[in-house]
């Protein structure tokens, strides 16, 4: 027998098939999207504006470093990615990736965003933007996820950073408007996840992630996200207090954040059947909407403050 | 490590000879998302150079200009 069989059966080379798209999969867009934003909202918070040219290219690389931790997250839970109705069409589990490709992908795409706004803008933002990716990917994903039910609570961190990473670009500092950002995101985290984790408990379960509603139960879940709700609702208004922002988005974050509240209250007192899972499902998507609309209102109005600078 | 090359060029060859082909040949498939995986490295590359030009040139301002000949 020929020596050729090399290249046959499991020793064959294997050629990769995967589109750009689903790289571009690997960076979880819809993240990036919303740390871009978030981003933009730090970055506008800057008395003084930075070149718009040096603003995009500091976002770009912002968006590019979430962009990374979400293709390193991706390589590290393929595993249980391939268990859950939510995760399993992601390119790795549905065989169109192969994992070492994505841990490739991820770890230049880490380099190049630090480097790139270290550059760009200054290295405080690039030495923030690396501890980013690295409490994402190390702490959160590779130790919090699989071990402790408070893993969002404390991986949520990772999450709020981008407004301290944006303004940090923009002066190479951080100051208190930008950690008040962080401290809106980090609250908001657990009771947003925790309305999903209602929804999806059983695929949570069958995957092996400790999330709340499996170890402590729904009802300890729904207190939970009942108190994270009341002490948001609050945080959410601190820019407007403290000075940072407007009367308008006072009166807005109020509106939303009574809203907030009593969606959350929904969720604590409706418990059984299709009613319980309904009030989840708004309370989720609410989340997303209260935290769309604050920072949307701040940015808005910093653009408004930039032009009339201009 | 020269011998493993080597080796391993013999098996390319004896590959070739047992089954009269060029070695690997891509399906439609594995050539069509390599074309486009190459084009989406060599958009990505060059509009990173652009982008790094550019931003340069913002950083040195107006100095730019100011330099002795």
């Amino acid at each position: 027998m020929s020596d050729a069989s090399y290249l046959h059966d499991e020793q064959a080379p294997r050629i990769s098939v995967a589109a750009p798209s689903d790289y571009f999969a690997l960076l979880k867009p819809r993240v990036m999207s919303l740390v871009v934003f978030t981003a933009l909202a730090g970055l506008l918070l800057a008395p003084t504006p930075p070149h718009p040219l040096i603003g995009f290219a500091s976002l770009l690389a912002i968006a590019v470093g979430a962009g990374a931790s979400g293709a390193l997250n991706m390589w590290y839970d393929a595993d249980i990615d391939a268990l859950m109705t939510r995760t399993r069409k992601r390119p790795i589990p549905a065989g169109r990736l192969d994992p070492e490709s994505a841990l490739a992908f991820g770890l230049v795409l880490a380099a190049l965003s630090v480097f790139t706004l270290g550059y760009v803008a200054n290295w405080v933002a690039a030495s923030l933007l690396a501890f980013t990716i690295f409490f994402y990917v190390v702490i959160y994903t590779m130790w919090l996820k699989r071990w402790t039910p408070m893993n969002i609570v404390i991986g949520g961190a990772a999450g709020a950073l981008p407004p301290m990473v944006g303004y940090a670009a923009a002066t190479g500092e951080i100051n208190l408007a930008s950690v008040v950002l962080f401290a809106i995101i980090f609250i908001w985290t657990p009771p947003h996840f925790w309305s999903l984790a209602l929804l999806k408990s059983e695929e949570y379960g069958c995957a092996g992630v400790p999330m709340l509603p499996n170890v402590a139960g729904e009802d300890r879940t729904r207190l939970e996200i009942l108190i994270y709700a009341l002490a948001l609702a609050p945080l959410g208004v601190a820019p407007w207090l403290l000075g940072f922002a407007s009367l308008a988005y006072g009166v807005i974050s109020i509106g939303f954040g009574i809203a907030l509240v009593a969606a959350a209250a929904a969720v604590f007192k409706t418990r059984e059947g299709e009613a319980a899972r309904v009030a989840a499902r708004r309370m989720f998507l609410f989340s997303i909407l209260y935290l769309f609309v604050l920072f949307l209102a701040l940015v808005v109005e910093q653009t408004a403050h930039v032009f009339a600078l201009i | 490590m020269v011998k493993d090359m080597t080796d391993a060029g013999d098996k390319l060859k004896d590959h070739r000879d047992a089954f009269g082909g060029p070695g690997v040949v891509l399906t439609k498939e594995q050539a069509r998302s390599r074309r486009q995986r190459n084009i989406a490295i060599g958009a990505t590359i060059a509009l990173l150079a652009v982008l790094f030009y550019a931003v340069t040139i913002v950083k040195f301002g107006a100095a730019i200009i100011n330099r002795t000949i």
